[in-house]
């Protein structure tokens, strides 16, 4: 007979341990899911809805969001469903094998109303910036080119006049004739008046007869000698100041001569490099581009495992150590085999359609041998083909991006800078094709771009030459028809290198360089004409100035000399002897010492 | 349903009071303690819970000594990892243990892990003394403590609610 009182309880308690795995299976691998999801993403991870079915091992989610660790308000991704088909006999040795999945109404980076920050998790898993700051570094790049057009806006805007030698020269003549004219006039005048003193004396000599007077008028006539000296001295120097003048004349002219060579030297423009024009236009734009390509890798190393001990399939890590018995394949224990995706998207403002695979994702790449990839082709606006490879079978993690994207809308655009040297591209198709390869720290891969059917227009801010040598530009760029961007990427991730080439800086350097120069030949003439028409202006100015000087000096030398004369004259008068005798024929002194 | 709440807790009175049910309240503590031990996320946990509740034994006890062993059961990781470890590496093994682990379902019992392996083998180890020991304790004390505990009115609402329930159930 059944012991009803012993068995009712325990088949209670097995009906309720079947119930619990009826009932409470989907809320236990929702939970789970949740859990583990949040703790490799960092960021909040919401369901809607799980159904688990262990008849037929399939997992069903609908309703699924991941937020985005960077940016709370945003999603990761989110999807309508997903249906995971799980390997039974897999299921049966304890592998979470995915052999064929599908997630449907796939959106990346949607908006969301609610913050997805974990609460009491300041860390943002996944979050931050990217290791290198790939904008700045395209800003940089388009610095290296705005120093040329920095060096070709002064050289452009120099105010080479007031330096110049003739100015100099001309300046210091204008200065030191006058003086020293004058000081010769003051000379002239000096001689003048010790004449007027010396003919006062003789005209009105002291009372007392001639014989006491001698004496005075003696002394008279040695003034008169010595003014008479002074006299020829001062003719002297005046004819050495009109030889001088003839020198500093020829010291000016090969100033004049001299400056022009200068100017012509000063405003003589290197030549722009290509590859600068390049950068400074094209920099910026590339580095953000870049810079979203390398954070999808930063983003896949992130959240690939590289080895066993990355297990992210749970949140609670188990105790002890699994052993892997000898004889039995080491096998992941997390493995989606085969995963189709489709959903929708934006890029560049254009809503996009996309479908895709994704196929090795594990948490235990070593044991599974073959790397997680993941391709998606768009359609719509833009057919783009994405080919991501993050392979973690080796002791160095390879990650290869291939972007291939054989047309795209390109919006017009501006590059560079509007109050430097901007270039506005018109609207048209683009072609771009991205590889980018990155084997443990090392990058390497570049990335191609073809714009097509494009009109250029250039600007130029005032400082560098304005509307008038825009327009030059647009001339000479009027047969570029399509834009062509090459970057070649290189070094580790840490510190990369990128070298960027286009068909647009050869092009547009050849316009700017040959625009600037003719504006700067112009510069050269206008200076060069500036100089001669200066040192003109001051040579006549000069010579008018000697001239009315000269004259005065001569004309008070003239007036001099004749007092002079007439005074030596009357000295001779009063002293009795004749005019030769006071001039030095008859030795005045031993005649009245012999008497 | 209020006293069918209670029942557990009647049941571990009952055991006390009974002078005759050492034995099964030792197996229960034992079973208890087994199941405690052992790390919960695999199926062996489940397995030595059925166990529990198909050997006739005091379920009571059994749930109180899983309870305890649960929370003490970290302090003996390291001897057990150490001693699953070294059972688990035995090359004369491996061919067995790579047979078992193929076979359906047996990986989810999770004894390829070092911990579970060691607790396991050392709750079985130590399951016959803590039996031994729980039965003397059982007959030595149980009359005593029972004595005591009848000054406590919880003591006496529960014993209340045993026969009640007693009542109901016949």
């Amino acid at each position: 007979m059944i012991n009803w009182k012993y068995v009712l309880p325990r088949l209670f308690v097995v009906a309720a341990v079947g119930l619990f795995l009826w009932l409470g299976l989907s809320p236990l691998v929702h939970w789970w899911i949740v859990a583990a999801g949040q703790t490799v993403t960092g960021a909040k991870v919401e369901i809607k809805d799980v159904r688990a079915s262990l008849l037929t091992t399939e997992l069903r989610l609908t309703g699924v969001q991941a937020a985005d660790p960077r940016d709370p308000l945003r999603n990761l991704f989110q999807a309508d469903e997903a249906v995971l088909d799980l390997d039974t006999p897999a299921l049966l040795h304890r592998k979470f094998v995915v052999r064929e999945g599908r997630i449907s109404g796939l959106e990346v980076g949607t908006q969301r109303t609610t913050s997805g920050k974990l609460d009491g998790s300041p860390r943002m898993i996944g979050g931050g910036a990217s290791l290198v700051d790939w904008n700045a570094a395209g800003q940089q790049m388009a610095e290296f080119g705005g120093r040329w057009l920095h060096y070709a806006a002064d050289t452009l805007g120099r105010q080479a006049l007031e330096e110049l030698e003739t100015v100099r020269l001309s300046r210091e003549l204008s200065r030191r004739w006058p003086e020293e004219y004058g000081r010769l006039e003051a000379r002239a005048d000096v001689l003048r008046r010790q004449a007027d003193e010396l003919k006062r004396l003789v005209q009105s000599p002291p009372q007392g007869g001639a014989l006491r007077n001698l004496e005075t008028f003696r002394q008279a006539a040695k003034d008169v000698a010595a003014i008479e000296q002074e006299l020829q001295t001062l003719r002297d120097e005046l004819r050495r100041l009109e030889q001088q003048v003839g020198q500093d004349r020829q010291a000016l002219a090969a100033a004049q001569q001299h400056d022009v060579q200068r100017v012509k030297r000063a405003l003589k423009l290197e030549g722009l490099d290509p590859a600068t024009l390049s950068e400074y236009l094209l920099g910026p734009e590339q580095g953000k581009r870049l810079e979203e390509i390398i954070a999808w890798i930063e983003w896949g190393r992130k959240y690939m495992p590289e080895d066993e001990d990355d297990d992210v399939q749970g949140p609670a890590r188990r105790r002890g150590e699994d052993i892997v018995f000898r004889g039995v394949r080491n096998e992941p224990d997390f493995l989606v085999q085969s995963l189709m995706l489709d959903g929708r998207g934006r890029l560049g403002g254009e809503l996009l359609q996309f479908k895709g695979t994704a196929s090795g994702l594990t948490n235990d790449p070593v044991a599974y041998g073959k790397p997680a990839v993941l391709r998606v082709q768009t359609s719509g606006a833009a057919q783009l083909l994405i080919e991501a490879m993050l392979d973690r079978t080796g002791e160095v993690p390879h990650d290869r991006i291939t972007i291939n994207c054989p047309t795209i809308h390109q919006p017009g655009r501006t590059l560079g800078d509007a109050e430097k040297l901007a270039l506005a591209v018109s609207p048209g198709k683009l072609q771009m094709t991205a590889v980018v390869d990155l084997e443990g720290g090392y990058l390497s891969g570049q990335v191609l771009l073809r714009q097509s059917g494009v009109r250029l227009t250039p600007s130029l801010g005032e400082k560098y030459g304005g509307p008038r040598l825009a327009a030059q530009l647009e001339a000479a760029l009027a047969q570029v028809e399509s834009v062509d961007v090459a970057v070649h990427l290189s070094g580790t991730l840490r510190e990369p290198t990128w070298k960027l080439q286009s068909n647009l800086g050869p092009q547009l350097a050849t316009a700017v360089t040959s625009a600037f120069q003719r504006e700067l030949d112009a510069r050269v003439q206008q200076i060069a004409a500036d100089v001669h028409s200066h040192a003109d202006q001051e040579v006549a100015r000069f010579d008018q100035l000697l001239l009315a000087r000269q004259r005065a000096v001569l004309e008070k030398l003239q007036v001099s000399d004749n007092e002079v004369a007439q005074l030596g004259r009357m000295v001779s008068a009063q002293m009795g002897i004749p005019e030769r005798f006071r001039q030095g024929n008859l030795p005045l002194d031993d005649l009245f010492r012999r008497k | 349903m209020r006293f069918w709440l209670l029942r557990p807790l009647t049941h571990l009175v009952a055991a006390l009071r009974k002078t005759s049910t050492p034995h099964y309240l030792a197996l229960g503590a034992a079973l208890g303690m087994l199941v405690g031990v052992v790390p919960k996320d695999n199926l062996t946990a489940m397995v030595l819970g059925m166990l529990v509740l198909a050997i006739r034994n005091n379920l009571a006890a059994a749930a109180l000594s899983a309870l305890v062993f649960t929370w003490i059961s970290p302090l003996f990781d390291p001897v057990a990892d150490a001693l699953g470890s070294f059972v688990l590496k035995l090359d004369a093994l491996q061919g067995l243990f790579a047979f078992l682990y193929d076979l359906p379902l047996l990986p989810w019992l999770g004894l390829n892990n070092t911990v579970t392996a060691g607790s396991l083998m050392l709750g079985l180890l130590f399951s016959y003394p803590v039996y031994r020991m729980a039965k003397f304790a059982a007959k030595r004390y149980g009359p005593g403590l029972v004595a005591r505990l009848e000054k406590y009115k919880a003591w006496q609402v529960l014993s209340g609610a045993n026969l009640a329930a007693g009542v109901k159930l016949k």
